[in-house]
């Protein structure tokens, strides 16, 4: 071979090497980024889901929608705003892509995997409980939502919708899991607060098993009017897991809160941050003609006058001077947000003891509730009794219905639990407001832009005044 | 004696030279009257065995063919056919081309060219040169970048810009803005990485505007590439005296200010403020010429000319060249101190560049060069931050006195509230970058025969970029303070193994092939620590800060490529060029298909050759050209990564973690794709090139379609899938357009010549697909209004709040008071692609003088000037003048349909209708002329210099953008754009938006060069 020849094909040789050779494929498996975790362990995510939930969701649009429309405090701003019902698809957006569907339902489901990989019973109820707990909120605020379908990012672009009456069976199931799971040894790790990641509870797993009881109490008596279900069967249920639940205030589910940058309740930073939060003149006029003492602790007076002012919803702004803004024990920096109270099991087992037993039997556990209402809010038993003596002289099957809500609906101040009562009952009545964008009180949320554009499905046609499957009123 | 029946043969040697002396390489010489061919080697010397007495005849391309007898062939010139003088191109890695037979569109600009525009910034010595190629800046401040887009936009997340190589390495040209603001609350602070190289070490810069002639380029090359061929021969000729070259230069620069109004105070309602003791945004205040204040009148100032200075730059270089028998060397230094024009901003670069050409055989050269830059640059913010001086200095009355920036007792001399003075936000709220960059290059090119050279070249791009920034305690945007730091290092490696054989076939076909292999190794390490709240004033240091965040990242991407290319000419007149491609890259590891194939193929024809010879039409060549190229994604997106989370409410409430102590993650929303796909690009091209009367007019027509597909993009997913979005090969955009370039001497005596050239371009934009069901992507500026991407509309639309308009007539719906309807609609304002560019370059030379004047002219191209929205409503901006008469808004009143003529006061008409909830009034049309450059030079005749120890010296004055023209433009000059640039990414695509940013200057040069 002459010597070009052999360059030549030495050459050729050296470029046939690189093309096949297989430490070409090491050089450039190198596409992992060594800055972003590829695996996390429970404990990693749920401080996130936590925050999450507490700030977004029960302090969050959620609640401050409920409480607009509800009609406990209203939105100081040029009309029509949030509080006359002008909550758009894209609004809509932020809850259901920014918070629910992503940063807790999802990573809720990598939680329960991790968990079940590793044997860790306790976590896993933990992360059940509060799947169930969000997918009850999401379902009670649109109706048909996906689940079995979602979750699957560019593998399932479009996740099929299921019927509000099957979202309730998955919440059920599992929360009858998460209790079994609770019963079982923790496994490898125990959940434990701090480093553990568990903000609510610190790990303490006969309170998560409380909580657990009480939203199997709370989503079964949502269904007692609704098709196919019967008000006492429903009432029976919810008064055996009550048995199980809450027995005190200090076994409330709750999200802590700072009194420093970036740790601080939602309240208190909407009213900081953005500041168009005020009473409703509503509310404040039909707690002023009960002389209910939570008035001074729910309001603070209005600073021109020093008397309790509410703006009517739907109106012109007003100097926020004149109006009295959210009162500074919701407001404080470090109040915490609550996904459940002993208080509202009082009441659910209030209205549940009443379809069972009657007034009479109901009358008791109503004054506990109210008196727990009272307590929780800084003010004395004593308050209590001079308040239900005078308002309530007399406790009948004819009004008793109408007393237990409208105290619930008091009670449930700033709670989104106060929406879905309301809308379950009727009581109290309502009317629509001013300046109005829909024609009648809205009864669900719009679904969301990101699904109306990217998953366009049948149940995007339905009005905001629909009701949803369990509200048969 | 009888017949020779065997002629006695003997064997010539010679070298074969061209009338400068340098060797004509791979000439070949044929024995006239048979088939004995050899061809030379690369330094032009060949060894024939002919017979006794034979002629040989010598051709090579590019010049004359000679016969010669075989005697006196041991030492030949050539001469240089005249119509191809200096028509050899460099192309993709270095090779060069013979412009004749070349398949695809280049245009060149030299060296000197570049250099003589004065600009700091390469991107920007572009303009106006070079057909189909739109150049825009961001900011008017020493240091900011500029971009550079050829044929139209063609990716949606990837990068729209031109690849730069440097002597056939690709060097980076990204641009990192230091630390995590938002660009259009604090605006661009960095500079794209073309910014460290110093012209004057360039010799020749090529464009390649086409695919096709870009395929061997790989992936980054898929919107264009830019050679640039550096200082320093790269053939050896022989000892050459060594020669010392000195440039010194002077510019002085000065800001091109919009027009404001003179004759109105600050105040409200017609009332005087003074700024002082009484406060106000603004400037809706008295009438000066009637005022009086304690019986005088006010005095007037001029804040613009106040706070703006004159720019000086200081521009030094000195260079030795020279050769020895075996090497050719070149060494340079060059200093660049500019000052911008306002106070603190600065860039200095210092580049020492050194080039060594080396014959270590016959058959081996070594060409070995370094380019090594420090850069610095201090810069002020810009945008929409209330630490952005423009918004004071574009607000500021005419009645208020910008000096001292602080009163006696530490107040702020600021004119109304929520701001601190300009003077005092320069100088205490500063961005900070020092850049050491290293550019090596090592080639080795080994011919062991004629017909086979083998050249392996390894480059390397290192730089550090050490960027800090400081916020000071009492800054308006964040009173605490603020303070970061930010460790950048990045590294490009880059070796290329090419086999190159070229072979006469016969001597009417020419055939040449090569085959290479590719090897790319990118790192990109960004260290980055960020301080809030400090305590001791004036003390920048991470120690001083309450609270400490930061964050880190490694970016690794390296590909691998092989390719071939086989060229076939024949009789010089007709070639055919074929390519391929593969490329394998870590983007799609670990589980995707990382490996994507593009081919192209391309022909020309020079049709002339078949036409009787002509005094008009003396060449004329067709091309003809289809080619692919393909692109990968991203790093790091074929996973799902979690990430620290960002938890907030839209109404600015936000959690921080850690919590209260407690760390967590959450899974990134954005999903990663372990299926992407790479992203493909087809083009077809159409070209003409023709000579004409003489050569005196040269015509050079390029029509081409470029479709991309696969696009690369993240579009919004349903929530339910757990994700807000996700990579995907969705989109799709469409450029179709033509180039062309008519460059003659239309006057040519024998001490004067005139040169012009003209570049017009125009290119059809089309976004065909973004993604099923997406209809917009966006892409930068606030949510209303924005800069996005529209589905069946051209890449980049201004998007936002716009009025009511009538369906029928577009007309905009007023109603009974005489104010425009605003029924929250949202929708396109304006479109940012131009509708054509023009550039004309004109040079005039008389013996040793010669000037040079480049303008360039856009037509179209909408801009967004978002300062009028609140020049407009302040009552500074020039048109705000005329505000003793009524306005009426034109429009047509929506109760009956008549043409509304309801007037409204001038400051209803301003602050509510102009500046009002719809942006249509602060859409402008961008439409400009510009006289970008003017250069009068004048080297001293030689003849003064023979013998002497100074071998030359020239001058030369020169002016830049001398003259704006934008007739429907009311800021300042309507190519810049906050954006600026951006590293791969949706910010940089971004142009259009006008937003209180630097405003660009006009500069005056005077340079000396002196030879020694």
């Amino acid at each position: 071979m002459t010597p070009h020849k052999k360059i030549f094909r030495n050459i050729v040789l050296f470029l046939v090497t690189i093309i096949f050779c297989t430490s070409c494929k090491k050089y450039l498996d190198v596409n992992i980024n060594p800055n972003g975790p590829l695996t996390t362990g429970e404990k990693d995510l749920l401080a996130g889901i936590e925050a999450e939930t507490g700030y977004n969701i029960s302090g969050g649009m959620p609640a401050r929608i409920s409480a607009m429309w509800t009609q406990q405090i209203a939105y100081n701003s040029e009309p029509p705003e949030w509080d006359a019902y002008k909550w758009q698809p894209s609004d809509a957006n932020n809850t259901w892509s920014f918070s629910m569907y992503t940063s807790i339902l999802h990573n809720l489901k990598i939680v329960r995997e991790t968990a079940v990989s590793r044997g860790n019973n306790h976590y896993l109820a933990i992360a059940e409980i509060l799947t169930a707990y969000n997918l009850g909120v999401a379902t009670d605020l649109w109706g048909d939502i996906p689940y079995d379908e979602a979750f699957k990012g560019t593998e399932g672009l479009q996740p099929k919708y299921q019927k509000q009456e099957d979202i309730y069976k998955i919440i059920f199931a599992l929360l009858d899991s998460a209790i079994s799971h609770g019963a079982k040894p923790a496994g490898h790790t125990a959940p434990a607060g701090g480093a553990g990641g568990d903000l609510i509870y610190g790990g303490n797993m006969n309170r998560w098993v409380k909580f657990a009881y009480f939203l199997k109490a709370r989503h079964a008596f949502r269904l007692a009017y609704a098709p196919g279900h019967d008000k006492v069967a429903q009432s029976n249920i919810a008064l055996q897991a009550l048995t199980k639940a809450f027995t005190a205030s200090g076994d409330n589910a709750s999200f802590p809160f700072y009194d420093t940058p970036g740790t601080e309740n939602p309240w208190n930073q909407a009213e900081t941050k953005w500041g168009t939060f005020v009473l409703s003149d509503h509310f404040v006029k039909t707690l002023e003609s009960k002389n209910d003492p939570r008035l001074t602790v729910y309001a603070d007076p209005a600073e021109a006058n020093g008397q309790y002012e509410g703006l009517e919803n739907g109106t012109d702004p007003v100097s926020p001077t004149s109006v009295s803004h959210i009162g500074s024990f919701y407001l404080a920096a470090d109040a915490p947000i609550y996904l459940g109270t002993q208080t509202e099991a009082l009441f659910i087992k209030a209205e549940a003891t009443f379809y069972t037993s009657g007034a009479a039997a109901a009358l008791p556990i109503f004054n506990q509730a109210v008196k727990e209402s009272m307590t929780s809010n800084g003010l004395s038993a004593t308050d209590a009794n001079t308040y239900l003596a005078a308002n309530y002289p007399s406790f009948t099957d004819a009004n008793a219905l109408q007393a237990i809500l409208y105290e619930k609906y008091v009670a449930n101040y700033l709670s989104l639990e106060a929406f879905n009562d309301w809308r379950r009952t009727n009581i109290p009545t309502l009317s629509i407001v001013q300046n109005a964008v829909t024609n009648a009180i809205p009864q669900r949320w719009p679904y969301p832009s990101s699904e109306r554009t990217n998953n366009p499905q049948p149940q995007h046609a339905i009005l905001v005044t629909e009701n949803v499957w369990w509200d048969t009123k | 004696m009888a017949a020779q029946l065997t002629a006695q043969t003997r064997a010539v040697t010679g070298i074969i030279k061209d009338e400068r002396g340098d060797p004509v390489p791979f000439a070949t010489v044929t024995e006239v009257g048979k088939s004995n061919a050899v061809q030379a080697d690369a330094n032009g010397r060949f060894t024939i065995t002919v017979s006794d007495n034979a002629m040989v005849v010598i051709t090579a391309t590019g010049f004359k063919p000679s016969t010669v007898a075989s005697k006196d062939a041991s030492s030949i010139q050539l001469l240089r056919a005249a119509a191809e003088l200096q028509e050899v191109v460099v192309t993709a890695l270095g090779i060069k081309r013979e412009k004749r037979t070349l398949t695809y569109a280049t245009q060149s600009v030299s060296g000197d060219a570049l250099a003589r525009s004065k600009e700091t910034n390469l991107v920007n010595a572009l303009a106006g040169k070079v057909a189909g190629v739109q150049v825009s800046n961001s900011s008017g401040q020493a240091g900011s970048s500029a971009r550079i887009v050829i044929r139209g936009n063609t990716s949606l997340t990837g990068n729209n810009q031109a690849l730069f190589v440097i002597d056939g390495v690709p060097v980076d040209n990204n641009t990192l803005n230091g630390g995590q603001q938002s660009q259009v609350l604090y605006g661009n602070n960095g500079s794209n990485r073309i910014i460290d190289i110093d012209p004057s070490i360039i010799e020749n810069l090529t464009v390649l505007r086409g695919t096709a002639g870009t395929a061997l380029y790989g992936s980054l090359a898929n919107a264009g590439v830019i050679l640039i061929t550096t200082k320093g021969a790269s053939v050896l000729r022989g000892k050459i005296e060594p020669r010392v070259t000195l440039n010194s230069g002077i510019t002085f620069e000065e800001a091109i200010l919009p027009e404001f109004q003179n004759k109105y105070t600050l105040g409200v309602s017609g009332e005087y403020r003074d700024g002082i003791t009484r406060k106000a945004s603004t400037s809706w205040g008295a009438m000066v010429d009637t005022l009086l204040v304690n019986g005088a009148p006010v005095t007037l100032h001029d804040p613009r000319k106040d706070f703006f200075r004159r720019g000086t730059s200081y521009n030094n270089t000195i260079s030795l060249d020279g050769a020895t028998e075996n090497v050719n060397y070149i060494f340079s230094y060059s200093n660049l101190f500019q000052q911008g024009i306002i106070p603190t901003n600065e860039f200095d670069r210092n580049s020492f560049y050194f080039k060594l050409l080396t014959k270590v055989s016959n058959k081996l050269n070594v060409n070995t060069s370094l380019n090594y830059v420090n850069s610095k640059n201090s810069r002020a913010v810009e945008g929409n931050s209330t630490n952005s001086y423009l918004w004071t200095i574009w607000g500021a009355p005419i009645n208020w006195d910008l000096e001292p920036p602080l009163f006696a007792d530490g107040a702020q001399n600021i004119y109304r509230t929520g701001r601190t003075n300009p003077l005092w936000t320069v100088e205490n709220v500063r961005n900070n970058s020092k850049v050491n960059r290293f550019l090596p290059n090592i080639t080795l090119a080994y011919s062991p025969s004629n017909w086979l050279t083998i050249t392996n070249r390894t480059g390397a791009d290192f730089y550090t970029d050490n960027k800090d920034f400081h916020e000071a305690i009492g800054s308006s945007a964040r009173p605490a303070g603020r303070v970061y730091f930010e460790d950048i290092k990045s590294l490009i490696l880059n070796n290329d193994l090419i086999a190159e054989a070229k072979k006469n076939v016969n001597k009417d076909l020419f055939i040449s092939g090569l085959v290479g292999a590719n090897m790319y190794y990118y790192n990109l390490v960004d260290n980055y620590v960020q301080g809030d709240g400090l305590s001791i004033a004036n003390f920048y240091d991470i120690s001083n800060a309450a609270t400490i965040t930061s964050t880190q990242s490694n970016i690794n991407k390296r590909k691998l490529g092989v390719y071939a290319l086989a060229t076939a000419e024949y009789k010089r007149f007709l070639s055919l060029t074929i390519t391929g491609r593969n490329d394998w890259s870590s983007a799609f590891y670990p589980t995707g298909k990382s490996s994507y194939f593009y081919p192209s193929a391309s022909g020309a024809f020079v049709f002339t050759e078949l036409l009787p010879r002509n005094n008009i039409l003396s060449f004329g060549k067709l091309r003809l050209s289809y080619a692919e190229a393909g692109n990968d994604p991203p790093a790091y997106v074929t996973k799902t990564y979690f990430v620290p989370p960002s938890i907030g409410d839209a109404i600015r409430g936000q959690i921080i973690f850690p919590y209260n102590g407690v760390n967590t993650y959450t899974l990134n929303n954005i999903s990663g794709n372990p299926n992407l796909k790479p992203e493909r690009i087809k083009e077809k091209e159409i070209g003409l090139e023709a000579k004409l009367f003489g050569d005196r007019v040269n015509v050079d027509i390029s029509l081409y379609d470029k479709k991309s597909i696969d696009l690369i993009s993240r579009p919004e997913l349903a929530g339910s899938t757990g994700f807000v979005s996700a990579y995907l090969n969705t989109g799709s955009i469409r450029n179709q357009g033509v180039e062309v370039t008519l460059a003659g001497t239309p006057v040519k005596l024998k001490d004067f010549t005139w040169d012009l050239t003209i570049n017009w371009s125009k290119n059809n934009n089309k976004v065909l697909e973004l993604s099923p069901g997406v209809q917009s992507v966006y892409l930068a500026g606030f949510t209303d209004p924005s800069i996005s991407i529209y589905k069946d509309l051209p890449y980049g639309v201004i998007f936002g709040s716009k009025y009511a308009r009538d369906d029928k007539t577009g007309e905009m719906l007023i109603d009974d008071d005489g104010y425009p309807l605003f029924l929250n609609d949202q929708g396109p304002l304006g479109y940012i692609q131009p509708k054509w560019l023009g550039g004309l370059v004109n040079t005039f030379s008389y013996k040793g003088l010669s000037l040079t004047a480049v303008m360039d002219y856009r037509k179209g191209g909408d801009i967004l000037n978002f300062d009028n929205w609140y020049l407009a409503f302040y009552g500074t901006q020039k048109f705000t003048e005329d505000r003793e008469r009524d306005y009426v808004v034109p429009g047509i009143r929506q109760s009956d349909g008549k043409p509304n003529t309801t007037p409204i006061s001038a400051k209803n008409y301003f602050q509510t209708v102009y500046a009002g909830s719809g942006f249509d009034f602060v859409v402008e049309d961008g439409t400009f002329f510009k006289l970008r450059e003017l250069s009068l030079n004048y080297d001293l005749p030689s003849r003064l210099f023979a013998n002497k120890f100074i071998k030359g010296i020239g001058v030369t004055a020169s002016g830049r953008n001398l003259i704006i023209d934008a007739p429907h433009f009311t800021g300042a000059d309507p190519e810049q754009n906050l954006f600026g640039d951006g590293v791969e990414g949706l910010v940089s695509s971004a142009q259009g938006f006008y937003h209180f940013i630097t405003p660009p200057t006009r500069s005056y040069s005077f340079n000396l060069k002196v030879q020694f």
